[in-house]
């Protein structure tokens, strides 16, 4: 016997001479877990139970059943998926919807010249509008009246530009999506999610490009505290404190800096990569909501929107009067180039100014200029004017449009026109203030009055953004 | 009739399997137990083994293949019961105490070798000691053991010749043989 056949015969036997009997309860146990197990079904067990690629003899499920199954359900979800893209409207034509016509005057209507020394933009040809994207304002699906629960749900909605076809996006979603606004050649939506943060989808199937979690916008006082929707809802910064650039490449907004939550800063989201710049001269400090009780308060910064061209940021800031005793806040509109340098104050001091944005020529701010009404005394408000306003980006030539003291949420036309609320109306003005027209409350009245944004008829929401309803760009 | 038992459990029929698995238990144990070296683990895993058949028996499409279907089924799942504890699987003997001898055929003579090959045994890795049971014990040969294995052929044959290997230089007197062994084992 060769020492190899001697090894294996001592393996055997030391394997025959320690196996073991198994134990008296081996069976039962095996029968009353078995009975306990639900079986199968047949076509079920052929598809999972895993088959012996290697060794075919034993025939254990079935790779063709299970492919076959794959192949099916993968079909099945893509019919459904597509069904409800459509159903849902987010399948989106850019060429699809009411196109304003260049025939129509208000469209042709050229843009006022310059006033100032600056030399504007080439003038671009009028956007024609596509879609509209807008938000509505609801109540959740089941929400318990209860105080302090966040029961108020903002919806995204699209329609054609004449109104028709409206279509919820996500129809089945109960958290809040508040659209933000197109990119400047309307392949590209910006909207949040409650608690969940941003994301940039393409128009043209409503699939999603970028998501950013509130984790990745948001810098808290701590520097290391993850954002939490229990303790700190919505987002880090306002609804309106998010803009889009143009080109779809970078997000402005605000949001608290350092180890101080009144602290705020504006900041750009490289969309590419998720990072996050700091413009450092923006920073402000102690920007309380009760400032007066700081000497230092320097006020909070909000609302950045781009130029046309990308390269410059307007935003306003919000601090208290400079009246002494005063009690309400004053805000000034300022201007930074998007590198963090060039930061000036657009609007005069001692008035408060919020809500601005370009023209789109690039050359003018418009804004809001808000008065107070206080009494004799200075002690309390007593009311309050709110009035359109544009000034060159240079600071100079500041000009009143309207003179009401009702009107707010003033907006550019994409041919230089200049859109306001008043009431729940919607105005049209000439830049220069001349030519004040009401418009028509529909969708239709407002695409053909050249809307980029506007307060659109179904606004009911507390926010600028919630009223406003977003044009699609046509490039 | 174990093809008729199997045809019967295949559609379901409790009874078939009942059968079976008192014809099939306490070879699945030693199988286990060999593998695992552990009684109550080599318990679990020949009863996750059975219950695993039961579920899936509709999907066997040949019951000629039931033993060694069962055999695969026994292998992976006593994998399935070393990986949860890895560490007791590569280093646990089994005192003799835990197992009741099926022998009482041994010489005095033989007894000290065997023990040594026993121990040496317990101490590889469970894949090789896995086709080493299937082989040696089992009778299969090195393609079926392959099959219940779930490994190609060439794949067992080298686990085969690497625990053969090992056990045989626990005989060799040279102590550089025996470090290379104890290196090449994982810890």
């Amino acid at each position: 016997m060769t020492s190899e056949h001697r090894l294996e015969r001592l393996v055997a036997d030391a394997l025959l001479a320690s196996a073991p009997v198994a134990a008296p309860s081996l069976v039962p146990d095996i029968l009353e877990a078995a009975r306990k197990v639900r079986r199968r079904p047949r076509w079920l067990a052929l598809m999972t139970e895993r088959p012996m690629r290697r060794h075919p003899d034993i025939l254990v499920g079935s790779p063709v059943a299970r492919t076959a199954t794959a192949m099916l359900v993968a079909a099945i979800v893509i019919v459904m998926g597509a069904g409800a893209l459509v159903a849902g409207g987010i399948v989106l034509k850019p060429d699809f919807g009411l196109v304003v016509q260049p025939s129509d005057p208000l469209v042709e209507a050229t843009p006022p010249g310059p006033v100032s020394s600056e030399s504007p933009a080439e003038p671009s040809p009028a956007p024609r509008a596509g879609l509209v994207a807008y938000n509505v304002e609801s109540r959740k699906t089941g929400c318990p009246q209860t105080l302090g629960v966040r029961c108020g749900l903002t919806s995204a909605w699209l329609s054609n530009a004449d109104g028709s076809g409206a279509r919820r996006l996500f129809p089945d979603d109960n958290a809040s999506r508040l659209v933000l606004g197109w990119s400047g050649d309307g392949s590209q939506l910006l909207y949040s999610i409650e608690d969940s943060g941003l994301v940039l989808t393409t128009a043209a199937t409503g699939s999603v490009l970028h998501r950013f979690p509130n984790d990745a916008l948001c810098a808290y006082p701590s520097g290391t505290k993850t954002y939490s929707p229990a303790t700190k809802p919505g987002l880090c910064t306002g609804a309106d404190g998010f803009a889009l650039s143009p080109d779809a490449s970078r997000v402005a907004f605000v949001r608290s800096s350092g180890n101080d939550a009144n602290s705020t800063i504006v900041a750009i989201l490289d969309i590419p990569s998720g990072n996050v710049t700091e413009l450092d001269a923006t920073r402000t400090i102690n920007g309380s909501q009760r400032c007066w009780e700081s000497p230092s308060c320097e006020g909070l910064n909000d609302m950045p929107r781009w130029s046309p061209d990308g390269t410059r940021l307007v935003f306003a800031r919000q601090s208290m009067s400079p009246e002494p005793g005063s009690s309400w806040t004053s805000s000034a509109v300022l201007v930074i180039d998007a590198d963090g340098t060039n930061l000036r104050r657009l609007t005069p001091e001692g008035t408060s100014a919020h809500d601005p944005s370009w023209s789109p020529d690039r050359t003018t701010v418009l804004f809001v200029m808000t008065e107070m009404l206080v009494n004799s005394d200075h002690t309390s408000v007593t009311g309050m004017r709110t009035d359109v306003y544009t000034v060159r980006s240079d600071g100079t030539d500041l000009r009143r449009l309207t003179d009401d003291g009702l009107s707010y949420l003033p907006r550019w036309t994409a041919d230089g026109h200049v859109t306001f609320a008043r009431g729940t109306a919607t105005w049209l003005v000439d830049s220069n203030g001349t030519g004040l027209t009401k418009l028509g409350s529909s969708f239709a009245d407002l695409t053909a009055a050249g809307c980029m944004a506007c307060r659109h008829p179904l606004a009911t929401g507390e926010s600028r953004a919630q009223n406003l309803a977003f044009w699609q760009p046509l490039p | 009739m174990q093809r008729q038992l199997v045809e019967r459990a295949i559609g379901g029929d409790f009874d078939a399997f009942t059968d079976l698995v008192n014809a099939s238990a306490s070879r699945q144990y030693a199988i286990a137990a060999l593998i695992l070296r552990d009684p109550d683990r080599a318990h679990d895993a020949v009863q996750d083994a059975l219950v695993a058949a039961w579920r899936g028996l509709s999907a066997l499409r040949d019951p000629d293949a039931w033993e060694a279907w069962l055999h695969r089924l026994t292998v992976r799942a006593c994998y399935s019961r070393a990986r949860q504890d890895k560490r007791r699987s590569l280093v646990e003997l089994p005192a003799s105490a835990d197992f009741e001898m099926a022998g009482g055929r041994d010489e005095p003579a033989a007894f000290a070798e065997r023990d040594r090959i026993e121990r040496e045994l317990g101490a590889l890795p469970i894949d090789q000691r896995a086709v080493i049971v299937l082989h040696f014990y089992v009778g299969l040969p090195l393609t079926e053991a392959a099959m219940a294995l779930g490994v190609p052929a060439g794949t067992a044959k080298s686990r085969l010749h690497r625990g053969l290997q090992a056990l045989r230089l626990t005989m060799t007197p040279d102590p550089s043989l025996q470090t290379q062994v104890a290196q090449e084992r994982p810890a």
